[in-house]
């Protein structure tokens, strides 16, 4: 279910800049797919490079 | 509403949203669009629509109340400025920038729900929303402004020749040709 709202989190926030930085569907469509592929291998290779360091217990909830 | 759309269009559609290196012919002073970005802000999308980019704005505002209601779903954090924490007040701003929804989902007394799964998942997608709508505004600014965003491609042809209608996408956006037809009668 993390997988899936990440993707889902990507694909909304890929479509938003490609309609707001393309004019042309060809020019959307290929800036929509580099930020989606982009946001997803980045987080996950941000969450590989982080998975040696310790993990805590959640900070309290203000 | 129609009268403002009609001065707005009247105004900005003559003058404003043409990509620089179409012409230097038109330019006319131009006013702070700030009922523009007023109703941009309290509904997001609504700014674009006033400006003729219907598809667009609808897309937006799909995007955006999408986002934060998929937000409210999932029992998303509801940032409230007085959480304590700086960033919880920078994090407030953010998802302000939805407009009337936020404030009308704090009004229905939704606050999030600390013990939901989704708590931090939602919340991300609540000031997400907010800051996309604030993106919004600067772009609305900017097609004012005549400094829109051009594709790269799309710019290195305006520089030889004046771009061309099959490239603009949208329903309803008056052509580069027209743009600067409209400045000359005005």
């Amino acid at each position: 279910m993390h997988i899936l709202l990440m993707a889902l989190y990507a694909f909304m926030v890929s479509s938003f800049f490609a309609l707001l930085a393309r004019r042309t569907p060809k020019a959307r469509l290929r800036l929509a797919m580099m930020l989606f592929a982009g946001l997803m291998l980045g987080s996950l290779a941000l969450a590989w490079l982080m998975a040696p360091f310790p993990t805590e217990p959640p900070a309290p909830i203000p | 509403m129609s009268r403002l759309r009609h001065e707005e269009r009247r105004t900005l559609s003559s003058t404003l949203p043409q990509p620089s290196g179409i012409s230097d012919e038109v330019q006319l002073p131009l006013a702070f669009p700030t009922r523009l970005l007023i109703l941009g802000w309290l509904i997001p999308g609504l700014g674009h629509v006033l400006l003729g980019r219907r598809a667009r704005g609808i897309a937006f505002s799909v995007l955006v109340l999408g986002s934060l209601l998929f937000g409210a779903w999932l029992d998303g954090r509801m940032p409230w400025i007085f959480s304590g924490s700086p960033l919880f007040i920078l994090m407030t701003f953010g998802a302000m920038g939805s407009g009337a929804a936020y404030f009308l989902l704090r009004m229905s007394g939704f606050t999030g729900d600390p013990t939901a799964w989704g708590y931090d998942y939602g919340g991300a997608f609540i000031v997400t929303a907010g800051l996309m709508n604030l993106l919004l505004l600067l772009d609305v600014h900017d097609i004012c402004w005549g400094k829109e965003l051009v594709d790269p491609e799309v710019a290195d042809g305006l520089r030889a020749e004046p771009i061309s209608s099959e490239d603009e996408v949208s329903a309803g956006e008056p052509s580069s040709e027209e743009r600067v037809e409209q400045g000359k009668t005005a």
